[in-house]
């Protein structure tokens, strides 16, 4: 087991090296000039060039051949990828061509938001989904099956930003409960050490700082809950309805074991197989960045960073932020697979 | 044999992005860059041009309207009004494809290097209130091309003009405006500006917008500004210390002489000052930092006396020292505060250039409260640029201390003004504070500029209370908003116009009876009613009302379909418009 993720652990190096490459070269294939799109509508040709210098943005983007036609070995290694890759390998993201602020530091700030606000969704979706599954399916057909199942469609299909409005209408607006957008109060400040603000302010004993953070996190979380909260639900449905038809569930239940027994202790662990792989992946695709939920409820999240970035051409961040995103499906896609070794006893990795 | 797979993939992943690589475009080499050594063996080889010529004008390409992706003041829903100017158009025969050509630095790219090959919509938002800055910036030739007193020998270069349009009359006349320290002299010669262009339809100016702000009922005092950030010194809240002023974007940076965004500037207007500043509500130049401004007699040198006993909030003396510092700064590229990293666009812009190309040669002082600005020609619009946020006086002690980050938003900015920098947390809001020893009245209330980048949450933050003044909201939240008895609107009149180019690459366009039948083909009235609500009105030449030196008398292109069928068989066309050609000499008239 040990050697199968140290051996899962190094092949991710290629896959992450593959993915500098892609996001590299398909970001420069989109037309747009950062230099134009930094000094807007009225710069000389001069400044653009100067800036273009400055961000090494006029070397070649692989290797320069004509360098090498004229045997200049060093210049032909000088070139936009190589250099971002030298940097990269004493893991430095290089700096922000808007606001020459270092990619990492900003990610230090923006990542936890993501992290926190994802986390909570994904308890969310994982307490009210999964037991909507099994009630559903051990109840299948009935009136509570439909009414579930419905839900949980609506739930797939709901269109955040709607649902976000009409949160923040009905939540803050019209009840006054909840703050509309952001991340604390102003004049609100919480330290710690995991910079998830809920954990930090419990661990510092501020519960003011705790009760301002839930108020902030309640809305966006649930509005991001709602799509995998669905998905959930309709998974374990059906995964547990599988199992239920098995022949060991007819034994267990002709011994005279408990509906409840045979339901959790044999059917779920069973069940659980599928249900895991798609949390993994919802984990992965709300911890990506949610642009939607992080643009209506302003939530200083990575989703919404990287989409201004890309817009606004500044590739330090594009690359920085799709590199960590990448990271964390590799990661994500790694837990998942030692989990079901751990869920289903047939599986042995070597 | 799965592990195989996985190596497999990740080889033609490597690959496939190795060919894309090599197929990727080069960047232009610097040099290859400069037109100057295209020009020259232009004329040796037209022959084979004119050959090529005939080839390429067989070549038809669909008649296209290209429509911005991004909302502009002056265009607040581009597509949906794009939309409508198709159907216009096809009414009156013009066959249009409509086509989005990219995000808007693609859209910007394509529309400096001349390529929105047929009609394309775009705007301008003026940047000091002088009606230069609008014609001369549009119209007007670089000081590379105006080559001696007669404006028949100047050079056209139409490629470097937008849509290719070169108008060596119209430039003239802007250069003599320019110039001139005559105001009356002045307005005289961008009314007669602005009719050339209006008889050339070289154009179609469609929209002005006012711009609308929404307020809770407990603030008062706020005072929207048309050109300038707006001023927020006299703002009061009732119940209140703290204003949160809600808005779509973060700025940029806090040093105005580097940034180009009105994010930046409406930070930056609160906390540092200019020498001159616009009068409240209009685009009139006033003192600020400066007691008075007086020009010799052919306005060549400025002598200002500047206000005594101010200081910057680091608590350093404000004096002639200081201005000197940082127009020097601006100015001189070897000055060690002119970082490599940064630009300097604006100072290039309105100024002239730097160094040598520079319209300000000195900045002398005559005392520690006199400077002497040196100009190397008379410049009209002085006080007007003088007065611009890009030309506030910072602190050279917060400079000096923090070099190249000055204005990132570790350090934020120092200067003079009524309000002090406290935080800024990136991608979240702006603090500022009052400035107790503010010379013209400290104020009340801690601002906070707060980023919502969406218009409909941003509107549902005002009306839950999280924040108590926003920009930019959606045309029904407006009308709920003048519904409203919590709320009410404040317009910023309108330094802004939308317009609809032609590229005069394309032949057809070059006939005027081709451009004047689509001016009469757009019903702009109509867009006004349907798009812009109550804050719009439409535009009949590129200088807004609200500017001098606009001509009321010039009389508007109706909107009369049947007229322009008319037009548009005259020109050659009975059948209509479908498909144009592009001229491969790529000359204007």
């Amino acid at each position: 087991m040990t050697r199968y993720i140290i051996r899962r652990i190094i092949s991710v190096i290629p896959t992450l090296i593959g993915v500098t490459f892609v996001i590299f070269m398909f970001q420069r294939l989109i037309p747009g000039d950062p230099a134009i799109a930094m000094l807007g509508e009225h710069a000389t040709e001069d400044s653009i060039n100067r800036i273009r210098e400055q961000f090494g943005l006029n070397r070649p983007l692989f290797l320069d051949r004509e360098a090498l036609a004229t045997g200049d070995l060093s210049g032909f290694f000088d070139s936009q990828y190589v250099n971002y890759m030298e940097r990269l390998s004493h893991l430095d993201l290089g700096e922000s061509i808007h606001r020459r602020i270092p990619v990492l530091e900003t990610l230090k700030l923006r990542f936890p938001a993501t992290v926190e606000l994802s986390l909570l969704s994904m308890i969310i979706a994982i307490l009210i989904g999964i037991p909507v599954g099994i009630i559903s399916a051990s109840r299948r057909n009935s009136l509570i099956d439909s009414v579930s199942m419905v839900g949980s469609l609506i739930g797939v299909s709901m269109p955040i930003f709607w649902l976000g409005l009409m949160e923040i209408m009905l939540l803050a607006v019209i009840l006054k409960w909840l703050p509309a957008g952001g991340r604390l109060s102003t004049g609100f400040e919480i330290n710690g050490i995991t910079h998830l603000y809920l954990v930090d302010s419990l661990l510092n004993g501020d519960l003011a700082g705790f009760k301002d953070a839930l108020s902030h996190i309640i809305m966006p979380a649930v509005a991001l809950a709602t799509i995998p909260m669905g998905i959930i639900a309709r998974m374990t449905r059906s995964s547990m309805l599988d199992v239920l038809q098995e022949d060991y569930i007819r034994t267990a239940r002709a011994k005279g074991l408990g509906g409840r027994l045979v339901l959790f202790r044999h059917a779920l662990k069973n069940a659980a197989l599928p249900v895991v792989t798609i949390i993994g992946l919802q984990a992965g695709t709300l911890l990506a960045g949610a642009v939607l939920t992080e643009t209506i409820f302003s939530w200083p999240g990575i989703g919404r960073w990287v989409y201004d970035a890309i817009l606004g051409r500044d590739y330090p961040i594009v690359q920085g932020g799709t590199l960590l995103i990448a990271l964390i499906f590799v990661a994500v896609n790694l837990i998942v697979d030692i989990l079901y070794a751990l869920l289903d006893p047939r599986i042995r990795y070597k | 044999m799965s592990k195989k797979l996985f190596y497999l993939i990740i080889s033609l992943l490597m690959a496939g992005s190795l060919v894309l690589g090599a197929c990727a475009p080069k960047p232009t080499p610097v040099e290859e860059a400069a037109p100057a050594e295209e020009a020259a063996p232009a004329e040796e080889a037209a022959p084979a041009e004119e050959a090529q010529a005939e080839e390429v004008a067989a070549e038809k390409i669909p008649l296209t309207l290209y429509y911005m992706p991004v909302t502009r003041f002056y265009y607040p829903s581009p597509k949906e009004i794009g939309e409508a100017m198709a159907a216009d158009l096809a009414n009156a025969g013009f066959d249009v494809q409509l086509e989005l050509a990219g995000d808007w630095p693609t859209y910007l790219g394509l529309r400096r290097e001349g390529n929105l090959d047929g009609l394309y919509m775009l705007g301008w938002g003026g940047d000091n209130g002088d009606p230069d800055n609008f014609l001369n910036y549009f119209f007007g030739f670089s000081s590379a091309d105006k080559v001696g007193d007669d404006p028949a020998a100047w050079v056209k270069s139409p490629e470097k003009r937008e849509g290719w349009y070169a108008n060596t009359d119209v430039a003239y006349l802007l250069y003599q405006a320019s110039i001139n320290p005559d105001q009356s002299a002045r307005e005289e010669m961008y009314k007669q500006v602005e009719n050339m262009l209006h008889d050339d339809v070289a154009r179609l100016w469609v929209a002005h917008n006012n711009t609308p702000l929404v307020f809770s009922s407990a603030v008062s005092g706020y005072v929207p500004q048309p050109v300038g950030a707006d001023y927020f010194e006299g703002v009061k809240v009732e119940g209140s210390d703290t204003f949160v002023f809600g808005r779509g974007g973060d700025s940029v940076q806090l040093d105005p002489a580097v940034v180009t965004d009105g994010e930046s500037f409406r930070v930056t207007g609160q906390v540092l000052e200019p020498l001159y500043q616009y009068e409240p509500g209009s685009t009139k130049p006033i003192p600020a930092l400066a007691e008075s401004c007086t020009p010799n007699e052919n306005s060549t040198e400025w002598t200002c006396t500047l206000r005594q006993g101010v200081k910057f909030h680091d608590g350093t003396d404000f004096n002639a020292d200081a201005v000197i510092f940082n127009f020097d700064r601006w100015r001189f590229t070897d000055n060690p505060y002119h970082y490599d990293s940064q630009v300097f666009e604006y100072y290039e812009y309105m100024w002239g250039g730097f160094d040598d190309a520079s319209v300000i040669t000195a900045v002398e002082k005559v005392d520690d409260y006199t400077v002497k600005f040196v100009l190397s020609q008379p410049l009209a619009p002085f006080l007007a640029n003088l007065a611009m946020d890009m030309f506030a006086i910072s602190s050279p002690a917060a400079i000096e201390a923090a070099g190249e980050d000055y204005g990132l938003p570790s350090n934020g900015c120092v200067g003079t003004g009524p309000f002090k920098f406290v935080e800024w947390v990136e991608g979240d809001h702006i603090t500022i504070t009052p400035n107790e020893d503010y010379w013209g009245g400290a104020p009340t209330v801690d601002v906070v500029f707060r980023v919502i980048a969406d218009d409909s949450a941003r509107f549902l933050a005002l009306k839950a209370g999280d924040i108590q003044g926003l920009e930019q909201a959606v045309v029904e939240d407006l009308a709920a908003a003048e519904a409203d008895d919590a709320l009410y609107v404040l317009t910023r009149p309108a330094l802004n116009t939308g317009y609809l180019a032609f590229s005069y690459k394309i032949v057809e366009f070059q006939d005027v009876r081709v451009r004047e039948a689509i001016a009469h083909a757009i019903n702009r009235q109509g867009l006004i009613d349907n798009f812009y609500g109550a804050y719009g009105e439409v535009a009949k030449t590129f200088l807004p009302p609200l500017i001098w030196g606009y001509d009321d008398t010039i009389e508007d292109w109706e909107y009369n379909p049947e007229l322009s069928r008319q037009l548009l068989a005259e020109a050659g066309f009975p059948d209509g418009l479908s498909e144009v050609t592009i001229d491969p000499t790529f000359v204007t008239e």
